[in-house]
């Protein structure tokens, strides 16, 4: 097996240096450490002088993300690991959208890092077991079936009015899009919330949520005020 | 017919219709130079998978997804339902990413394709017994959109009393409803749904509730 090089970019010199020991010379000497640094602009000029095959990079400092941003820009061969302090997905998230290849929580041992970075060497992605299950539990399908009989009997005009509803729209906001009375428009959503075999606005919503209804527009966008 | 192995060694199993596939990676990965893993044992058929691992107890099965009736996947799920410490690595000659998250979401602690380099298998095997994933980049990216799109960004940080506090209002609750649920004043309540409504970034209730049932907190 070729020689995997390393450049480690900590939050300290004391966090760099225990995963300097732990690395080195790992793997009967397949994983090499050619450097480390504890600033953003020291490690760009150490990964483009050294050229790693992979790059670890803490999250601990506040400059763990914009370091994954302009380390993956000026130096797109090499791999970069990021390590957290948490298994939260939310900066997981951040760190493999800012371009790293792989979030691990830091081990107690940075000797088990070995066979992680190997796979990051090789071109795998690697990820914390518990935040693979957070990432896929979103990726999990609704369970519409017995919806979907439901959504086949709504007609367009219809759904049109669920997504109107379920984004928070007033009835008379309703009847502008509409052009109907406000009358109208409160009859429309009656209707529709009987169709649904709900009781209110609200219970319509969440029931579009559930279906799918709304996966194709921005989540959460907030609204303009009333 | 199992000879006891020592502890350090990776114990593995292989599930594979492809003979010629599964022993050569049978036979690469016994000869390890390091002898970091053993492979225990062998089948072609995907309802024998189980029984597999019930008689031999390894530390990893690698499953081939492509395989005839019951197939990989069911074979993942059913191995990961009873013994949920062994750690399953999903294999497949084709990158399909949407399989591949299947399989990951039936309890595959990680899933490579079959034109990976052979010598470079054993690092992946291990990182997974370690309890790191390992999946191809495109998994990751399609991951990454889903979680994007399924509003689950804006509930993720949210406390567990949060949480209940949403499904409460995702479920129609008024709030002098909720106020009794919570043993608080109704005022107090009210001040607690306006302050998750900003925490979740939404001005109504209506749309707390679009969000809940989008980020699935209202199953079953």
């Amino acid at each position: 097996m070729d020689t995997v090089k390393v450049v480690v970019i900590a939050g300290s010199d004391v966090s760099a240096g225990r995963l300097r020991d732990g690395l080195d010379g790992g793997s009967n000497g397949a994983v090499i450490v050619e450097g480390s640094a504890v600033d953003t602009r020291s490690a760009v000029d150490l990964v483009r002088r050294v050229r790693p095959n992979v790059t670890i990079i803490e999250l601990a400092n506040d400059g763990g993300l914009a370091t994954i941003r302009e380390v993956a820009r000026m130096a797109p061969l090499t791999r970069i690991l990021a390590l957290s302090d948490s298994a939260d997905a939310e900066p997981a998230v951040e760190a493999l959208t800012a371009g790293a290849h792989g979030v691990l929580v830091r081990p107690a041992d940075a000797a088990d890092l070995v066979a992680p970075v190997l796979a990051v060497a090789f071109g795998h992605s690697v990820l914390e077991r518990p935040l693979l299950g957070a990432l896929v539990g979103s990726a999990t399908p609704r369970e519409a079936d017995r919806d979907a009989e439901l959504l086949e009997t709504l007609n367009p005009q219809y759904m049109e009015l669920w997504r109107m509803v379920a984004d928070g729209l007033e009835t008379i906001q309703i009847a502008e899009r509409l052009y109907v009375s406000e009358r109208t428009a409160k009859r429309l959503v009656a209707s529709l919330l009987r169709r649904l075999r709900v009781a209110n606005r609200i219970q319509a919503a969440a029931l579009a949520g559930q279906t799918g209804l709304l996966d194709n527009v921005p989540a959460a966008a907030p609204s303009p005020a009333p | 017919m199992t000879a006891p192995v020592d502890d350090s060694v990776l114990t593995v199993v292989l599930v594979d219709d492809h003979q010629l596939f599964s022993r050569g990676l049978e036979l690469l990965l016994n000869t390890d130079p390091e002898r970091r893993v053993r492979v225990l044992a062998r089948t072609e058929h995907a309802d024998k998978a189980l029984e597999l691992v019930r008689h031999h107890r390894p530390r990893v099965a690698i499953i081939d997804l492509v395989m005839p009736p019951p197939g990989g996947m069911a074979a993942v799920e059913e191995i990961k339902r009873h013994y949920p410490d062994v750690c399953v690595l999903a294999l497949s000659g084709n990158d399909d990413v949407s399989s591949a998250i299947g399989a990951l979401r039936n309890g595959a602690d990680g899933f490579l394709l079959k034109s990976s380099e052979p010598d470079e298998l054993i690092p992946p095997l291990l990182a997974m017994a370690a309890g790191v994933s390992v999946v191809p980049q495109p998994v990751i990216t399609a991951l990454l959109e889903s979680w994007t799109k399924s509003g689950q960004r804006a509930v993720s940080d949210l406390t567990p009393e949060e949480l209940d506090l949403l499904r409460l209002v995702a479920t129609g609750l008024e709030s002098l409803e909720i106020a009794e649920r919570l043993h608080v004043s109704e005022r107090t309540a009210k001040q607690r749904v306006a302050a998750l409504l900003r925490r979740i970034n939404v001005t109504t209730r209506v749309q707390a509730a679009a969000l809940a049932g989008r980020c699935g907190l209202l199953a079953s």
